[in-house]
């Protein structure tokens, strides 16, 4: 499959002025060779750390647990006193923890929370402290294995947020609609040369 | 001893795999009117490793990359004056099986004086090496910020655009460096033996890196790229002996190296085209005359070590008119 986008309307007319010795850049020609890399992950709301102010990311569609194809992991979690994380998470609930650390050359910093709010949905909150490389086309991955290598598997590794420079570096708070497997790992990536950039291997907690 | 300094400079015109362009000025500056116009296509195909950062080698999704390179001299003032163009005329970077940017690339402007010539001390060659200085002006022709071209209201945007910015045709940066060049070649008679022309030319240079216009967005307020130090050394060697004459054979190294906050992490560059990017890289030429002054020739390079670079070979094919 192939799909092809036509030139920015004016590159012509940029590539004239260069003729002319003008400094000035053309633009250049995009195309998707294969249409299944179209992702539609999960549905996303970037909280911010203010939180309330749920803003859905238009850019991904709900793909919904049944496009994850991640088995619920069924988790009870006995005798984890309720932090009151947040109204409507239940105690029974998992709660997994974790810091992010280098991966091939990048450096990745800082913390990372899972929490099943039982409706569904995972909240991951990254930490004052996190920070990832500025690579092309970083994301947000959890996975139910604890190397993604040089293939993303889509059933498996899951892309819950794609990062812009700002959020790059800082605290934030996204919630997902997906079912924890029962070993998440949470990985910063570049997604278009599937390197891995950053790995948190968390583990469950006590709320 | 002019001819075969002039033959070997037909061919000194090393790749580097990290350079726009993959030929170079050399020490020899052209008389003038006198010029020299090199056509070449150059391939990295398949590269599925990456010098990471840390100048460890990583897996990646294979990587491919064609240029075809255009190449110039030309003499204006005796020994004083040399113009060059250098840039390409063309690039596809190629994710392969998954994306592709195409369009022109950077091109580089640059003026070569001769500092040092043996025959102008008036004697035969007292320091047979000349030596020649130059600065060259790059310029962002290409695209630095590929678009896939959707709205982005289109709910793919965020997808696509990654994949786009994955495969900048340009730096995106108007950047200065200043080389000095050095050359020297012989003829090595051998009794009744045919004799061996011989060359060696090298040089080192100093880019000034400036900050990118219009960088994808995960890239903006990076601020500059890091300057970097320019090395090369080419040694080359022809037999005298007829239709052997024809063929040089040649050896060389390139050496790319960022100079400021080396250990810094940057703003990574995964095309070659970004900040931090770094290699050694050793190679090799064959030239050919086909008619006069018209050559073809067929050169591969490698990294030896590099960061920020795909790992891969890359191969050269050219064809070359002096006149």
């Amino acid at each position: 499959m192939q799909r092809a986008f036509t030139m920015r309307a004016g590159g012509g007319t940029t590539c004239a002025l260069l003729a002319l010795g003008v400094l000035a850049g053309c633009d250049a020609r995009f195309e998707l060779l294969d249409d299944s890399l179209i992702d539609p992950g999960p549905g996303v709301a970037d909280l911010g750390l203010d939180g309330g102010n749920a803003t859905p990311d238009a850019g991904m569609p709900d793909g919904g647990l049944d496009d994850a194809g991640l088995a619920d992991a069924g988790l009870t979690d006995a005798g984890m006193p309720d932090a009151g994380v947040d109204a409507g998470v239940g105690s029974d609930d998992p709660l997994f923890a974790g810091t992010f650390e280098d991966r091939n050359g990048y450096t990745a910093t800082g913390d990372v929370t899972l929490e099943d709010l039982g409706d569904g949905n995972v909240r991951i909150t990254l930490s004052s402290g996190f920070s990832t490389a500025a690579v092309p086309g970083p994301v947000l991955i959890v996975s139910d294995r604890d190397s993604i290598g040089r293939r993303l598997d889509r059933s498996r590794d899951i892309i819950v947020f794609r990062f812009t420079r700002d959020a790059l570096v800082g605290a934030r708070e996204i919630v997902v609609p997906l079912t924890l497997p029962e070993n998440p790992t949470v990985f910063t990536y570049c997604e278009p040369f599937t390197v891995e950039t950053g790995r948190a291997l968390v583990s469950e907690v006590t709320r | 001893m002019r001819r075969v300094l002039l033959a070997a400079l037909a061919l000194a015109l090393g790749a580097t795999l990290a350079t726009p362009t993959a030929a170079e000025a050399q020490a020899w500056v052209r008389d003038p009117g006198s010029g020299y116009v090199q056509l070449g296509y150059r391939v990295i195909r398949d590269a599925d490793r990456f010098f990471d950062p840390s100048g460890d080698v990583t897996d990646i999704a294979p990587y491919t990359q064609h240029t075809l390179n255009l190449y110039g001299e030309l003499g204006l003032v005796d020994r004083w004056l040399q113009l060059t163009v250098a840039g390409e005329l063309f690039r596809r970077n190629v994710l392969v099986d998954q994306a592709a940017v195409a369009g022109i690339g950077d091109f580089r402007v640059g003026l070569y004086t001769g500092l040092y010539e043996p025959e102008s001390s008036g004697r035969s060659d007292p320091f047979p090496v000349r030596i020649t200085a130059g600065i060259e002006v790059g310029l962002p022709t290409g695209d630095p910020n590929p678009s896939p071209n959707v709205s982005q209201s289109d709910p793919n945007f965020a997808q696509l655009d990654a994949f786009a910015d994955t495969l900048p045709t340009s730096d995106g940066e108007v950047d200065v460096t200043f080389r000095l060049l050095a050359g020297w070649g012989t003829r090595i008679r051998r009794g009744s033996r045919p004799s061996l022309d011989v060359y060696a030319t090298g040089g080192v240079g100093y880019a000034l890196r400036n900050t990118p216009r219009r960088l994808p967005a995960i890239l903006e307020g990076a601020g500059d790229i890091r300057d970097q130090l320019q090395t090369r050394l080419e040694l080359g060697i022809r037999s005298t002996r007829p239709v052997l004459d024809r063929f040089w054979f040649a050896v060389r190294y390139n050496g790319l190296y960022v100079v400021q906050n080396r250990n810094a992490s940057g703003q990574q560059s995964f095309a070659g085209l970004g900040d931090g990017v770094e290699v050694s890289g050793i190679g090799f030429v064959v030239s050919a005359a086909l008619w006069k002054t018209l050559r073809v020739s067929f050169g591969a390079d490698g990294a030896v070590a590099a960061r920020n670079l795909p790992s891969a070979a890359a191969y050269d094919l050219s064809l070359s008119y002096e006149f």
